[in-house]
């Protein structure tokens, strides 16, 4: 079997509720700032979710302003965000320059459930209330551009390949809340086994819209709480009531390790190992034991040549729902066994809401600047421990610690899993390994 | 030697048929799938067929009433697909370890059905017949069916075959067109030679043909919308082609190495050895350009350690649409130039239209066929074929041949080239 080539992280490029800087999200992820608030979007006073993290309007403006074309034909949020984070990430890496092969330069990139528009029935009800099929037939020239039948989930991917003149393997993930992380290691893989020297990998997602709003209230997963917006999310607390929905996009530019040094490339971490598993429990709820979670886990640290005391992070999928919180703790106990409460584990969604397909997107650059920096962000509203929620969860204060390599998880509603473990990169270590 | 994956069983669903043996027989006697829309009233519409597969009973299925309510018809043929994958390669009998089955599959875009939502729109209109959000939000998004949002994921019914066939290794979902399926065939091809797996089902499912899914293909342009009193065509590389035309249908393989296969002693008559693919779309017209095409093609051949005069069929992917058949032909002929007049071709589109995700799994499993019988169908409607054509379409009656491997082709209408082959296992 050929050797497998190592895989690093070269550049970061986000859009979230935090803001569309990644040194600027990073700073308040510390600080423990949250970017949820209630709800802006217009005609939602009678929504029953009101806390979600909405990209800020001016930052939204600014986005539009970048990518005018595409703001124009196809406006949609989810593809402007990827493209902002694409080429953010790109630029970080000093890719947007690069002069060499990129037939050999990809995407893959997770995609959420296209935008339903209540619009879209309403428009064609006739009379007698049944939805006027013949009349649609004549009209669909007229279906507004963010209808899902205008709107395919491969719209970003095929952007960003369009945008950057990426003509590598180019891929779309669509597995509810897992798309981003599996998109990542689906990329991570393709580096590792040469079939691509530098890939986007990420995710974006926005269901901020009517439909979206109601979506995880009818499936009973969406907290309906509307005091105090900023602490409603609170991942392994006892009055969790539920996710609260963000939206955004997360990129990281994956790059085969010679191939980075060649071109001088920053090396910002290296991604050592990648699981991912099912359930096959219930489509509606994880098992309430973890078993798919921990294997996934399991797996990824496999996969990097690790055990159960070489982590020192997790960036847990914690969703502040009742179940994926316990569960997840169980699966780490299971995987990590005495050594789980050594691990720091914090949520992400604390501050920035869950971005659904793209959660895993800005989750993997906070567990890179994590490993890259020693430094560990908090989980915010953390303040009525749960007694089944008993690990180190860095409760509303950042924590300063080595970092030699963490863990980001994602669940997908449906049972998917999938972990991607992240390690430091150390030039001089390398290169001592190299003279060897 | 390297370890080669083998094919150790398939389930396909099709217009033609609710197995691979009936759309195979099909195919050889030269019928197509493709009839008048009567599931809606299509009258609207400026392109009135399609390929519609019937759809697998679900108490057949073992599928539990509860759950058959949110899986619409593609969740019925990725289940049956599945099932028939899992039981022909004898697995259902095979003690392989939950955790050691993988699952890839590329699945298109699925549509709500507009009467879903109906009602809940219905009690959200004011006076004047506009929505107005404050009643539906206060209320009227009650009205929809509370596991309404089940049948919008579209990795649901991915899980609900996991979970029914009990699979818990390595997995994802690709979206969302023809590409989609090829790229979850290599990825479970790559996850054998990786061993983290020690066997994979993969393969795609399209979308139902529905009001919004006609919409979606009308709106890229896609459709033949010429024969607007007759029955719309789908002409695979005629001169006389005018576009493509939708069809239903799923095909998932079961994949192991072939030492694993050796060991348990089951059958395989194929293996899959190739991948490539490229991604460049041509501004304007919904379609990669000849050069992505080109770049699939090549780049799956010499991955494979092959010369282009070591293909012997390409199961194309040939749509019937003017821009992309235009590309792949200009592919075709550059990349196959030595040997041109020797390639064979064949497209299944002109008989069971265009299966989008599902396309290149159940071509790889009629290409398996191909290898097996020695026999090419014809492709239907495409004489009198384009000028610029130099390849040995096989048109009328089926040939003779005795292909060793087979390439198969998949295109998505944004720009995204996949490349399979297939040999055939002495």
């Amino acid at each position: 079997m050929t050797v497998k080539k190592k895989v690093v992280i070269t550049g970061l490029g986000l859009a979230t509720p935090l803001g569309l800087d990644v040194e600027d999200n990073w700073q308040k992820l510390l600080a423990g700032t949250s970017g949820i608030s209630r709800i802006k979007l217009p005609d939602t006073a009678k929504s029953p979710v009101q806390a979600v993290g909405e990209i800020k309007e001016s930052d939204w403006t600014k986005i539009q302003k970048e990518f005018p074309e595409e703001a124009g034909q196809q406006g949609e949020k989810r593809t402007l965000f990827a493209l902002w984070a694409a080429r953010s990430a790109l630029g970080d890496a000093g890719m947007l320059s690069y002069t060499g092969n990129k037939d050999r330069c990809g995407v893959v990139f997770a995609a959420g459930i296209g935008i339903n528009r209540p619009e879209d029935i309403q428009k064609w009800i006739s009379r007698d209330g049944n939805f006027d099929l013949l009349r649609f037939g004549r009209e669909l020239k007229t279906l507004h551009r963010e209808s899902i039948a205008r709107n395919n989930s491969h719209r970003a991917a095929s952007l960003i390949a369009k945008k950057f003149e990426l003509r590598g393997t180019n891929c779309t993930i669509t597995t509810a809340c897992a798309s981003a992380t599996q998109a990542l290691g689906t990329g991570y893989r393709a580096i590792q086994r040469g079939d691509a020297d530098m890939i986007v990998a990420g995710g974006a997602d926005s269901m901020i819209n009517p439909i979206g709003l109601v979506f995880f209230v009818l499936l009973k997963a969406a907290s309906v709480s509307s005091e105090n917006p900023e602490s409603v999310c609170r991942p392994f607390d006892r009055k969790r009531s539920g996710l609260v929905m963000g939206e955004g996009a997360g990129v990281a530019i994956l790059e085969e390790e010679s191939h980075a040094k060649k071109r001088g490339a920053r090396i910002i971490a290296e991604v050592a190992g990648y699981g991912s598993t099912m359930d096959a429990y219930q489509v509606t709820a994880p098992d309430p034991k973890g078993v798919g979670a921990g294997r996934s886990m399991l797996s990824a640290l496999k996969d990097a040549g690790m055990g159960d005391s070489d982590i020192d992070y997790i960036n847990a999928h914690g969703t502040s729902t009742r179940l994926n919180d316990t569960a997840e703790t169980v699966a780490i106990k299971r995987v990590f066994k005495e050594n789980a409460y050594n691990i720091s584990v914090s949520s992400s969604k604390s501050m920035i809401g869950h971005l659904l397909a793209a959660s895993g997107g800005p989750e993997f650059i906070y567990t890179a600047l994590s490993v890259q920096r020693d430094k560990v962000h908090p989980t915010v509203n953390l303040t009525n421990p749960d007694p089944k929620c008993d690990l180190d969860y860095v409760p509303n204060k950042m924590r300063a610690r080595t970092v030699r390599a963490a863990i980001s998880n994602s669940f997908g509603f449906g049972g998917q899993n999938a972990s991607i473990v992240v390690k430091k990169y150390n030039q001089d270590l390398q290169d001592m390994s190299e003279k060897k | 030697m390297d370890d080669k994956v083998v094919i150790t069983g398939s389930g396909l669903v099709s217009s033609l048929g609710s197995s691979a043996s009936d759309t195979w027989e099909a195919l050889v006697s030269g019928k197509h799938g493709i009839n008048a829309l009567e599931d809606f009233d299509a009258r609207g519409f400026d392109c009135r067929a399609a390929a519609l597969a019937q759809s697998p009973d679900p108490s057949e299925l073992g599928i539990h009433p509860r759950d058959a309510r949110t899986m619409d018809k593609h969740s019925h043929m990725l289940m049956k697909c599945s099932q028939d994958a899992f039981k022909n390669s004898g697995l259902d009998k095979a003690p392989v370890p939950a955790e050691d089955i993988g699952f890839f599959a590329g699945m298109g875009m699925f549509d709500c059905n507009t009467e879903d939502l109906l009602t809940a729109v219905k009690k959200s209109l004011d006076p004047q017949g506009n929505m107005d959000y404050d009643a539906f939000f206060s209320g009227a998004y009650q009205e929809i069916y509370p596991l309404w949002p089940l049948s919008m994921l579209n990795n649901i019914s991915f899980c609900q075959v996991a979970i029914n066939l009990d699979i818990k290794g390595e997995n994802t979902v690709f979206s969302a067109h023809a590409d989609s399926g090829a790229q979850a065939i290599a990825e479970a091809v790559a996850t054998l030679i990786d061993k983290k797996a020690s066997t994979v089902l993969a393969g795609g499912v399209s979308e139902k043909v529905s009001p919004l899914s006609l919409a979606r293909a009308h709106l890229h342009g896609i459709l033949n919308t010429s024969d607007t009193d007759g029955l719309a065509v789908c002409r695979p590389f005629g001169a006389d082609r005018k576009g493509t035309v939708l069809g239903e249908g799923c095909g998932i393989l079961s994949l192991e190495l072939r030492s694993s296969a050796d060991r348990r002693a089951a059958a395989y008559s194929a293996m899959i050895t190739g991948y490539g693919s490229s991604c460049e779309i041509e501004e304007a017209s919904y379609t990669p350009t000849s050069k992505a095409m080109s770049g699939s093609m090549s780049s799956a051949i010499a991955g494979t350690g092959l010369k282009p005069t070591d293909i012997d069929v390409i199961i194309a992917n040939g749509d019937g649409t003017i821009n992309s058949d235009k590309n792949e032909t200009d592919a075709i002929n550059a990349v196959f130039s030595e040997c041109v007049d020797k390639i064979i071709i064949f497209s299944s589109k002109g008989a069971l239209g265009h299966l989008l995700a599902g396309a290149p799994a159940v071509d790889v499993i009629l290409g398996i066929y191909m290898l097996e019988h020695g026999i090419i169908p014809a492709t239907l409607n495409c004489v009198p074929l384009d000028k610029e054509v130099k390849f040995n379409v096989v048109s009328k009656e089926p040939l003779k041949a005795h292909p060793k491997r087979i390439m198969i082709n998949s295109f998505s209408y944004e720009g995204q080239c996949s490349s399979l082959i297939i040999e055939a296992v002495e």
